[in-house]
């Protein structure tokens, strides 16, 4: 996990709170993994090496995917609880503090979902799969360092299509300048 | 998606083989050959943005699929001062990925980062001002913070919230960065775009964490948020499955939760929209749930209305209640912070607690364990405490275990009926769990048996002497962790006298057992154990047995044993002092330690008296200080070596002949006489380790070298090792010292001592 050395004009007793800050109430990170274990996304909060994340990911996974379909859709792993849900052939995990409230987790899963369904059209994996880059930009549209930046649907959707809409037209004309002022798309 | 028609057909080509490939190495082997064809193409002169943007996209896809692109991190960074609006996007997203807050490449983000906050775009800034919420550190926020600071008054509710997320972030970086505008964020609060108001309620959140008194005032404020919110009052927009923000709500059920933390006003003005809270969540959706959920996480931390209990009450009993797995899950969460204020609705879900523990569900069994713990009190420790123990014993996970353990632990301190329970539960744990016990338990529970053998006046349920039999049984195990026989031995050394089943002679065997038992060399237990033999052994009449196996350790690897025995075998030749020194159940007396060593004074003034010097403090004295004032460390420098140092000391001789030179002694007489004179001009005062030998007959010894652990080294060897020790070595002593500079050593090709191996093998080569 991330860890700042404390801020020097601090006492110890602010220093271990903002040490305890740092990483305190959020989604550590957002992984969508595949039936057989494939990742499609993954997002992380926390800096984490290449090793690292190769490891959790193989960890988390593994214990996810071996979970019966009745059970809870919590876990706790390490000092930190894991919220999944799956939708049809995916897998979306995230990782959370152990004091957190996990339905309100559950509910930014699908919070996510909600708005990658009307994004896509009736998404599936398939679309996913070929547009992560897409997935991506929504996801930090939704989520700003671990936290829910936006709850409603209609403005994510909104500054996405925006941000598209430039983007095909930047396309489609080949423009290569600096716009100093560019069309109001809202 | 439109923006999908962009992407060549590589890209396409690369996802549908990675989704095709039947086993890892075949993905491995895909991803290697990508990375290959990335790493030429970007790196090639001209690079069109646009493929540079695909060739960004399938970057990220490799680092996603867990393998390392480093080689494209610098041209997403390029990519990011690029002139396209959507070619900035993708590197800026390329950024966020693959780079961190600490990386060194970070730096080269910022000018960008800078100009693209201020552009008249708001769909610029709200993409950089993605970015920096990722990887601003903490060195980099005052470059950045007065931008965004300006950023919360952009027209666009967008920036303002993401700005205002931004800052949050850098809070928790470093709080000092809101102190100049704490002022403004409580404005942000009253933003007409619920969105915006919604992301500050984090930033607040965070900062009531740290100092709950400035936002004290506020609490009407939230209070009223809180009720529009509930009375649909915000844009339909934000409900979420029938139910108005939820999320926000939340947001606002945590932040009053802090505030009504043990404060009895703020918490009466909560009471009203709590309950309206609970009342209206109540639809029968998940999202419901969890904001009654936090409902009751908020009820049972602020100040205490049991009207507002009983409802929580009343919800949790119903999510226990619920077939549904998540909803138990969270009943049993809730229902441990319920007991925390009133223990006696424990007492209603018994059973179905009890039904929890044998659960399916991992998960599900742990969090009930978590709620066993908090409901403990002295009537149901002892059946809490077997389930624990019941669990640590099945269980592997790591984590698990040392939480167990630390947790029981915490309850046989506390609630503990009877010392003999609290003995035998301790020895349980001990078992089970040694190596996850801390050892500062290991002191409390040696403390606890001493105050507990020190407070009893009869024999009878005598804890130490309790203690002392069940581990002079205990001690029959073969094996037994390392912190059981740490408290064995101590206690069997303070307390092995009080014991009516076994003599002192017969414990001591025991703990002989003990220390013959194979240990680490870095493991103190054979120390506790010899303690503890020493304390016994003006017991018994087996002195001489004792003294036998201490002394095997006399000369053992560890300085702390060897100290003990040698004390050990001092203290026996007076068995008065032994008995001063180690009196039986004294632990908890008060020791008197005279720091001065007063005891002494007579001794030293005898001593003084009969000429003795006396002590002489070995501080910085002047001297030392004026040494240090006058040469301060030397920041130059020193001058090579050269021809002119030689005037220092004319006797030197500068060597000119190269080292291959020196070895192909083709007059070994004169090249060795002239050697001796330099190298003894350098050396012959130090009387190194290879010492000061004889003269006589000096250059045949040294043709062959005493080591004869090398045979090649003989055969190549033909050629005598230069150094020849000198005549006479007195006279030329003095010069040494100023000449004896650092750097003859590294300048000059003399071979200056008996040749060690190495330098005997490079001769060898040389020859």
């Amino acid at each position: 996990t991330s860890s700042s050395s404390s801020v020097c004009n601090d006492s110890n007793e602010k220093a271990a709170l903002i040490d305890r800050l740092i990483d305190s109430n959020m989604i550590r990170f957002m992984l969508l993994i595949s039936r057989q274990g494939k990742t499609r996304l993954a997002k992380w909060y926390v800096p984490f090496t290449q090793k690292e994340k190769n490891r959790i990911l193989r960890e988390i996974v593994a214990m996810v995917l071996a979970r019966p379909r009745k059970l809870c859709n919590f876990l706790e792993w390490r000092d930190f609880k894991i919220v999944y849900k799956r939708y049809a052939s995916l897998y979306f995990i995230t990782c959370t503090d152990n004091a957190d409230n996990e339905l309100i987790t559950l509910e930014i899963i699908h919070h996510f979902v909600e708005i990658l369904d009307k994004y896509f059209g009736n998404v599936c994996e398939l679309d996913l799969i070929f547009n992560f880059h897409q997935a991506y930009y929504i996801l930090d549209e939704i989520l700003i360092s671990g936290e829910l930046q936006e709850t409603s649907k209609k403005s994510v959707l909104r500054v996405c299509g925006a941000q598209d809409s430039i983007v095909e037209d930047e396309e489609f004309s080949g423009k290569n300048k600096r716009q100093p002022s560019i069309r109001d798309y809202f | 998606m439109a923006a999908n028609a962009n992407m060549s057909k590589d890209f396409f080509e690369l996802v549908k083989s990675i989704g095709e490939s039947k086993s890892k190495q075949e993905e491995d082997k895909i991803i290697a050959r990508e990375m290959h064809v990335l790493k030429v193409k970007m790196a090639a002169k001209v690079v069109h943005s646009r493929k540079m943007k695909e060739y960004l996209i399938r970057m990220i896809y490799v680092e996603m699929l867990g393998h390392d692109a480093a080689f494209g991190y610098i041209h997403a960074i390029k990519m990011t001062h690029s002139g396209t609006l959507a070619e900035r996007r993708v590197g800026y997203m390329c950024c966020g990925l693959c780079l961190h807050q600490d990386h060194e490449l970070m730096l080269l983000l910022v000018g960008g980062l800078q100009t693209d906050l201020q552009s008249d775009n708001h769909l610029e800034a709200a993409t950089a001002l993605i970015v920096v919420s990722k990887l601003t550190s903490r060195d980099t926020i005052p470059a950045i913070l007065p931008l965004i600071i300006k950023l919360l008054d952009h027209p666009q509710a967008n920036v303002r919230k993401k700005a205002v997320m931004a800052i949050q972030r850098f809070y928790r970086l470093d709080p000092s960065c809101v102190e100049s505008i704490v002022e403004k964020i409580k404005r942000i609060l009253c933003d007409k775009n619920p969105s915006v108001m919604g992301a500050s309620l984090y930033l607040i959140g965070d900062m009531i964490g740290t100092d709950a008194s400035v936002f004290k005032d506020l609490v009407p404020s939230f209070v009223s948020i809180l009720k529009q919110i509930t009375e649909h009052r915000l844009p339909r927009d934000y409900d979420y499955h029938r139910l108005p923000a939820p999320w926000i709500q939340i947001k606002l059920l945590q932040i009053l939760h802090q505030l009504g933390n043990a404060d009895k006003n703020a918490s009466e003005g909560m009471y009203e929209v709590l309950h309206e809270v609970m009342r209206r969540a109540d639809i029968g959706i998940s999202i419901g749930y969890a904001t009654i959920y936090e409902c009751v996480r908020t009820v049972t931390s602020i100040y205490p209305n049991s009207t507002l209990l009983e409802e929580a009450a009343k919800c949790t009993s119903r999510f226990i209640t619920s077939e549904n797995h998540n909803l138990k899950y969270i009943g049993i969460n809730a229902l441990a912070s319920i007991v925390q204020v009133d223990p006696r609705y424990a007492a209603e879900h018994q059973l179905i607690v009890i039904e929890c523990l044998e659960d399916s569900d991992e998960t599900l069994r742990r969090k009930t364990l978590d709620l066993l713990f908090r409901m403990t009190n002295p009537q149901n420790v002892t059946v809490i405490v077997g389930k624990l123990h019941a669990f640590l014993k099945s269980s592997v996970d790591v984590y698990l275990r040392t939480e167990l353990v630390s947790k029981i632990i915490q309850l046989a301190e506390r609630y503990a009926p009877d010392n003999a329970w609290y003995i035998q539960t301790m020895n349980e744990v001990f078992e089970v769990g040694g190596d996850l016990v801390r050892p500062e338990v290991v002191h409390n529970v040696l403390r606890m048996i001493a105050e507990g053998a020190a407070e009893e006046d009869s024999d009878e349920d005598n804890i130490g002497q309790y203690a002392v039999d069940t581990y002079v049984e205990l001690l029959d195990k073969p094996v037994l962790p390392d912190v059981m026989l740490r408290v064995i031995s101590w206690v069997l050394g303070e307390f092995g006298h009080k014991s009516k089943a076994w003599t002192p002679w017969d414990i001591s065997q025991r703990l002989f057992g003990v220390i013959e038992r194979p240990h680490e060399e870095t493991s103190d237990v054979r120390s506790w154990a010899i303690t503890a033999v020493m304390k016994l052994s003006h017991l018994h009449n087996h002195i001489g047995e004792v003294c036998s196996v201490v002394e095997r350790y006399r000369t053992s690897v560890s300085s702390d044993l060897q100290q003990r025995t040698h004390e050990f075998l001092e203290l026996v030749k007076d068995i008065r002092t032994m008995k001063a020194v180690l009196p039986a159940d004294s632990f908890t007396e008060e020791l008197d330690i005279d720091s001065n060593l007063g005891f002494l004074d007579e001794y030293v003034a005898t001593a003084s008296d009969h000429g003795a010097k006396l002590y002489e403090e070995q501080g910085f004295d002047d001297a030392d200080m004026l040494l240090v004032a006058e040469k301060p460390i030397a920041v130059t420098p020193y001058p090579k070596w050269d021809q002119t140092r030689v005037a220092m000391t004319d006797e030197l001789e500068v060597p000119t002949e190269t080292y291959s030179a020196r070895m192909h002694h083709k007059n070994p007489a004169a090249a060795s006489s002239s050697s001796s004179e330099f190298s003894a001009g350098n050396l012959a005062s130090v009387d190194g380790p290879w010492g000061r030998k004889q003269p006589a007959a000096a250059s045949n010894d040294f043709h062959q070298p005493k080591s004869t652990s090398d045979p090649s080294l003989h055969s190549q060897n033909q050629v005598s090792a230069p150094y020849q020790i000198p005549e006479s070595p007195q006279p030329q002593r003095n010069r040494v010292d100023s000449a004896a500079s650092v750097d003859s050593v590294d300048d000059s090709p003399v071979m200056k001592k008996r040749p060690t191996k190495r330098e005997q093998m490079l001769s060898g080569m040389f020859a």
